[in-house]
């Protein structure tokens, strides 16, 4: 290309001088194919259009197949195109996937490939660049990109014996399975409208009045609800622990989570600050307490894609979101430190009327004198740490 | 010492040493080195007469151990063993050739041997991709086929006696005989001064070969006549239709052999040095330069073909060229293999990217490369037929003209600065010696017009010659602006140092003050004639006229305001900013804000005016509106930039 305007320029000169008619068809012919191959390679990837088809949810150590779809709906055909998808490293190795097609015209290409579920997390799949050039090298190559699409594989559950917590609820201890949680005969006010809520519920009086959907807040009586506290404060974990530590964390609340909505049959909900990779900033999640499936996945979901970061402690935040739960209800607690702020906190908890636990994703047992103090709180304290497991990369519980 | 000069072996297992011994030999009598090559055959356990020696220097002995067998073997295991016959007879280092190319490298160091290290023969060098190894040679020596065809023609036309075909096949083969020849340089790494008399050798060969074949077709007993002259008058060994012949094909030759080593070089990965040029860019390079030097040459055959005896050089600009078939084949077969090849190696290298990388590829590619690339150079080739050629005479007519003109001008100008000196010299000689200055003894200078032929006219009318001529150049000029666009637009670095200049920025303000008095003007103009169009007849509503066409000047102000509006949604559209249908003009402006990169306040105005638009009863003036539209004008660039920096991140 960088030779090509003196020659062109040199050939228009010498076809000028010489007036020959044969030498300015030579000089039209190379011009001609100059502009046809840069309007067509200029063009080429308008008429293509790619698909990209997965399933967008995916449990840990579930294999993902991606099938792409490369439309060339356009009248030309493209001798050569090089796609280059970018994966995430800890989904697929080598983290990408290349392969050089041609594309004729209104012809389709499958691209297939498959991602192992290896680690939870929110994950960009894609975006797929396309390159291609002229077919004389007269030009440098162009490339297209294609969107990306999301994959959040959900984190590790485990039963809760594997993970050394009693399954008889480390929380609280009534005997009955279908409690009564809210008194339905004395409604105190309203509130919006949230995923999971019965329709029966629903204060359409009021939703006409205000314009948007609510639902009434009845007064509560005894609360089997429960809400994890998960702290993913960069700070909540020790510095030697501060990666695998959280990942820990994260999957001891989702095995409560999943042990107390589909085992229990209980409402379970999620109070977290954390990073939020899919915008890239700190975030705070608060999924109120809800009996289901749904609810189970929400949380789940939520747990496969934050990450620590640093925000606020947990002793900062954790009295305000327990003042949006009902009376009654059980807050567990998992953090990787004991402090005594958290322990204040805790206590101001418990005279709060709520029943509290503890879930220390710690190495070692707790110090005495915090021991000693929880006791007296009647805060049950467990201890949950699998080194091994960690280190051998998240592996079976022993 | 025992070493080796090079590589010693091939594949397989060893087969000689040669062995240098330390000391100064020089001065052994010869039964002394007799006994000394005895004593180190004997401790290699081979006879004598299997020793060579090779040279006796000063400090050194080389001797060659052919054949050697098992006495490698056993040399090596002296080696290991550090045998102390090795000291006695002064060994110090040893280069032992063993299997695969491998040499050992073995040092004493305080009498003890040791191995140093272990050296590997340099990897093959790679042959061109696969695809061009045939092809590659053929289209070359084509190429240069076409090339020594042009410069025969015109050697033809300047020495119409000779006969200078047999050249063109001659090029054609010393150019397959280069490809050949640097394939076997390249394989068996002849270097140095075996790589000098290899070629000396072939260049012989040639000068040889061209001899003999213009002895083709002559009586023998003439030519051996002219032989036997050689020992007495050796330079009629040479003439000049000799080497006139002879330099052709050394070009050919010359042409063929870097072009075989661009090919070979473009399977080796690219040498990281400033002054490095890929091979791809070196034979482009080549194709282009040998393109303008056969257009110049058939230009200039075609031009002595046809130009009538005894006219001068400005007959050139007035001819009429006939058709010449044959160099028309020539060219555009030049031009067409060239692409060919250029197709080629692109995409083998390609193919070696893809190789390199590890990634799939599909058999049908090739194929599908292959009809595409004929699929354009049909489609280049039938629109080079359609378009006009030869029209650039007027112009160059002209250009004849002027520079005659310019030229006599000049020399009238130059015969009067002689006459003047010639003067002024003459009068300072009479007064030096007393005699009479005779200034009209000196030439006069006079004043002769050009002599440029008139232009041939022919039955077409002269505008429409015109016309066509007009026609031509303006494609002419198109053409080549878009090239030299397009190349701005790959190298937008060029832009940028070409901004930074000054006399860019001062053209670009002229640029820019012109386009804003043109734009007023026209402001100005149609204001003027919509004023009297206005008071000369009713107006009626523009959407009601039949067949009407969307024109803004032919809207009133509300409606001009509504589509600066809409355009702005439109546009805010292509770059992913639109607007959500549930979003009043007000959110979406609170939403569009902060996702600008400029033009906030314009997009309040713009979003406030269009409110008042809809909405108002009473009449909107066309200062109003004019406001507005600016602001729009703002608006739209903004979301332009905004496309243009998306596009060009895309295609990063």
């Amino acid at each position: 290309m960088r030779s090509m305007i003196p020659f062109l320029l040199g050939l228009l000169v010498v076809a000028a001088v010489v007036r020959v008619d044969f030498v300015f068809a030579v000089f039209y012919f190379i011009l001609a194919l100059f502009v046809l191959t840069r309007v067509w390679q200029s063009r080429m990837f308008h008429p293509v259009h790619v698909d990209r088809r997965f399933l967008e949810r995916a449990f840990h150590g579930e294999q993902v197949v991606v099938e792409v779809t490369i439309d060339n709906r356009g009248w030309l055909p493209i001798p050569w195109v090089e796609l280059h998808e970018i994966l995430p490293a800890q989904l697929a190795t080598p983290s990408f996937h290349r392969q050089v097609i041609s594309l004729g015209s209104h012809e389709r290409r499958y691209l297939r490939y498959t991602l192992q579920g290896r680690r939870r997390g929110y994950y960009t799949i894609g975006p797929l660049k396309l390159t291609s050039s002229s077919l004389f090298g007269l030009h440098s190559p162009v490339s297209a990109q294609f969107q990306p699409g999301h994959l959040v594989v959900y984190p590790r559950v485990l039963p809760l014996e594997r993970l050394g917590l009693p399954t008889r609820s480390p929380l609280v201890a009534l005997p009955a399975r279908t409690p009564l949680f809210e008194d339905p005969s004395c409604v105190i006010g309203a509130r919006d409208y949230q995923p999971g809520d019965s329709p029966r519920h629903i204060h359409w009086t009021a939703s006409a009045g205000s314009g948007r959907l609510l639902v009434k807040r009845y007064r509560p009586s005894i609360s089997r609800e429960t809400l994890i506290c998960l702290d993913m404060d960069r700070d909540g974990y020790e510095g030697e622990y501060r990666f695998g530590a959280p990942e820990l964390a994260i999957v001891a609340a989702a095995s409560l989570a999943r042990h107390v909505a589909a085992v229990e049959r209980l409402p379970v909900g999620l109070a977290t600050e954390a990073h939020d990779p899919s915008s890239a900033a700190p975030a705070s999640f608060f999924l109120p307490p809800r009996p289901g499936w749904g609810q189970l996945m929400s949380v789940l979901e939520v747990l496969a894609r934050i990450d620590t970061a640093a925000v606020a402690a947990l002793p900062q935040w954790l009295p305000g979101q327990a003042a949006r739960v009902s009376w009654g209800a059980t807050l567990t607690v998992v953090t990787g430190r004991e402090s005594d702020p958290l322990y204040e906190a805790l206590v101001t908890l418990r005279r709060a009327g709520f029943a509290v636990v503890l879930i220390l994703i710690h190495p070692t047992p707790a110090s005495p004198g915090y021991r000693e103090r929880a006791a007296q709180l009647r805060v049950p304290v467990y201890r949950v740490w699998r080194e091994l497991d960690v280190m051998g990369g998240w592996g079976d519980f022993h | 010492m025992i070493f080796t000069d090079g590589p010693i072996a091939g594949q397989g297992e060893l087969r000689r040493v040669k062995i240098v011994l330390l000391g100064d030999y020089a001065l052994l009598t010869a039964p002394r080195r007799t006994a000394l090559v005895e004593a180190l055959a004997s401790l290699v356990l081979v006879q004598p007469q299997e020793l060579t020696v090779l040279g006796v220097y000063s400090g050194s002995i080389v001797v060659d151990l052919a054949m050697p067998g098992r006495a490698a073997d056993r040399l090596r295991a002296l080696l290991v063993a550090n045998d102390r016959r090795l000291t006695l007879l002064r060994v110090s280092e040893v280069y032992l050739a063993r299997g695969r190319g491998q040499t050992e490298h073995w040092r004493s160091r305080e009498g003890r041997f040791e191995l140093l290290r272990t050296l590997y023969p340099p990897p093959d060098r790679p042959g061109p991709p696969v695809q061009l190894r045939l092809f590659g040679p053929v289209v070359v020596a084509l190429m240069v086929g076409c090339l020594a065809w042009s410069l025969v023609a015109l050697a033809e036309l300047l020495a119409p006696e000779w006969n200078s075909r047999y050249l063109v096949v001659g090029a054609v083969l010393a150019a397959l005989e280069a490809n050949y020849s640097h394939r076997i340089v390249s394989v068996r790494r002849v270097s140095g001064t075996e790589l000098f008399r290899f070629r000396a050798a072939e260049l012989l060969l040639f000068l040889v070969l061209i001899r003999l074949a213009r002895y083709a077709g002559q009586d023998w007993s003439a030519v051996w006549a002219e032989i036997q002259t050689w020992p007495h008058a050796p330079w009629n060994m040479v003439d000049l239709e000799l080497m006139g012949a002879y330099g052709l094909l050394l070009s050919g030759w010359f042409v063929a052999t870097s072009t075989a080593a661009n090919l070979q070089e473009l399977a080796e990965p690219p040498v990281r040095t400033p002054h490095y040029r890929a091979p791809l860019e070196r034979l482009t390079a080549s194709f282009y330069t040998g393109g303008i030097c056969l257009a110049l040459v058939i230009g200039m055959t075609v031009i002595g073909r046809d130009l009538p005896r005894g006219l001068g050089w400005q007959a050139v600009f007035s001819i009429r060229h006939t058709a010449h078939l044959d160099l028309a084949l020539i060219l555009v077969s030049f031009f067409g293999l060239g692409l060919l090849m250029l197709g080629q190696v692109h995409y083998a290298l390609l193919q070696r990217h893809w190789q390199a990388d590890g990634t799939p590829t599909e058999q049908t590619m090739a194929g599908r490369w292959a009809r595409v690339s004929l699929a354009f150079i049909t489609v280049a080739g039938s629109l080079a037929l359609l378009l006009p050629t030869g029209y650039s005479g007027r112009f160059l007519y002209l250009l004849s003209l002027a520079v005659g003109w310019l030229l006599a001008v000049l020399s009238f100008l130059l015969s009067l600065l002689l006459y003047a000196f010639g003067a002024l010299f003459s009068v300072l000689l009479s007064l030096l010696t007393g005699q009479a200055s005779d200034v009209s003894s000196l030439p006069q200078p006079a004043w002769e017009p050009p002599r440029v032929p008139p232009e041939v006219s022919g039955v077409t009318p002269d505008w429409v010659l015109w016309m066509r001529t007009i026609l031509f150049w303006a494609l002419i000029i198109a053409g080549t602006a878009y090239v030299v666009v397009s190349y701005l637009r790959d190298h937008p670095e060029l832009v940028q140092l070409l901004a930074r200049s000054r006399p860019w920025r001062r053209l670009r303000a002229l640029v820019v003050h012109l386009r804003q008095r043109l734009k007023r003007l026209r402001w100005t103009v149609r204001d003027g004639v919509q004023r009297l169009a206005s008071r000369s007849r009713p107006r009626t509503p523009a959407s009601r006229q039949p067949f009407h066409l969307f024109r803004l000047s032919t809207r009133e102000p509300r409606e001009r305001v509504l589509y600066y509006y809409r355009s702005v949604l439109e546009r805010a559209r292509r770059v992913e900013l639109g607007r959500r249908p549930e979003l009043t003009p007000r959110e979406y402006q609170a939403w569009l804000a902060p996702r600008l990169a400029d033009g906030e306040q314009a997009l309040a105005e713009l979003t406030e005016a269009f409110q008042e638009a809809q909405y108002s009863q009473h009449p909107i003036g066309r200062e109003w509106e004019r406001n507005v539209r600016r602001q729009w004008q703002t608006m739209r660039a903004t979301l332009i930039a905004q496309r243009t920096a998306k596009t060009r991140q895309g295609e990063k």
